[in-house]
């Protein structure tokens, strides 16, 4: 069936569940949470990586990549990570190798709670 | 340069990685090999499948240098590019494995490992049984038998025949022991 709504205004407010709820008319346009959506967005702090390594971290228990890139400094701080139970343990992969100094592989895991996490990385020479 | 093919866990050294050193014969340098390993590992796409090989660098005990060792891991194997030439690969630098993970092709690859001090297993009865049957023959009960003939070691009980031989009095085993003393003994089993 086809709608036909006059003078169509679209508005967003906030709504009881804190989500916004849009409106399109008087008509309430509703968003509902998935199953496979993150329960929260959390931050994850690498303490003492060495500057040029490539990190990559994990889900422990699946392995799907939340997040992943190359340390410009000694601490990373990595936000917006997605959360899907809580606590969520995750993987932390630090490599580096392209470049001497060289370093072993460092293979840490963290928990995500909503305020967060943080990991001490301890390369060592390789 | 070295590819890895992470669906098969194929390492491809390319015939241009390696130093030629007279005929058909060339050389891999080990350390720049898995040096070249792990700047793939550490790359972007590296990143997500698991390490290569495992690294212990050369180390100075008393004056003397013992070589690094690398052993190829996880399920990888490494195939060297077979151009049909028949050549062969000296692998120098470490103490390394890849012969034995290498994909068997028309190239020969001689291996240089040495080893000086080594690790056995050991131990009383332990979990070796070659060392363990050899404790049992030099410390068990062991019995002469002028009736049989034989020569019969127990086991650790003192009760359970572990091995026999038959015993002669002369060495050309021509007359079977007798309680007289015995010249000959023959295999145990």
């Amino acid at each position: 069936m086809t709608a036909i709504l006059p003078n169509p205004r679209y508005t967003i407010a906030p709504s009881g569940t804190r989500k916004n709820a849009p409106s399109l008319g008087g008509v309430s346009l509703g968003a509902a949470a998935l199953p496979t959506d993150p329960l929260f967005y959390t931050t994850l702090e690498l303490q003492n990586v060495v500057v040029g390594s490539r990190y990559r971290v994990t889900r422990a228990s699946d392995g799907t990549e939340l997040a992943t890139g190359v340390a410009a400094d000694t601490t990373v701080t990595l936000s917006s990570i997605p959360v899907y139970t809580n606590p969520m343990s995750v993987a932390i992969n630090v490599r580096k190798a392209s470049s001497d100094p060289y370093y072993k592989p460092f293979l840490t895991f963290a928990s995500l709670v909503r305020t967060g996490a943080s990991a001490y990385i301890l390369q060592s020479v390789d | 340069m070295i590819s890895i093919n992470w669906a098969t866990r194929v390492i491809t050294v390319p015939k241009a990685f390696l130093t030629p050193i007279g005929g058909s014969v060339y050389t891999l340098d080990t350390d720049a090999f898995r040096l070249a390993l792990k700047d793939i590992e550490d790359s972007v796409e590296g990143m997500a499948f698991p390490v290569t090989h495992r690294h212990n660098t050369a180390a100075t005990l008393g004056g003397v240098t013992y070589a690094r060792l690398i052993e190829i891991i996880n399920g990888y194997t490494v195939t060297f590019e077979d151009d049909f030439s028949h050549y062969a690969v000296s692998l120098i630098g470490s103490n390394n494995n890849i012969a034995d993970v290498a994909n068997v092709n028309h190239v020969s690859i001689r291996t240089n490992n040495a080893a000086g001090l080594i690790e056995v297993a050991t131990g009383g009865g332990g979990t070796d049984p070659t060392v363990a049957l050899v404790l049992k023959l030099l410390r068990n009960k062991q019995v002469t038998d002028p009736a049989t003939g034989t020569l019969t070691v127990f086991d650790d009980d003192g009760v359970t025949p572990l091995v026999s031989g038959d015993l002669f009095e002369d060495a050309a085993g021509s007359q079977r022991y007798r309680g007289q003393g015995a010249e000959r003994r023959e295999r145990l089993g």
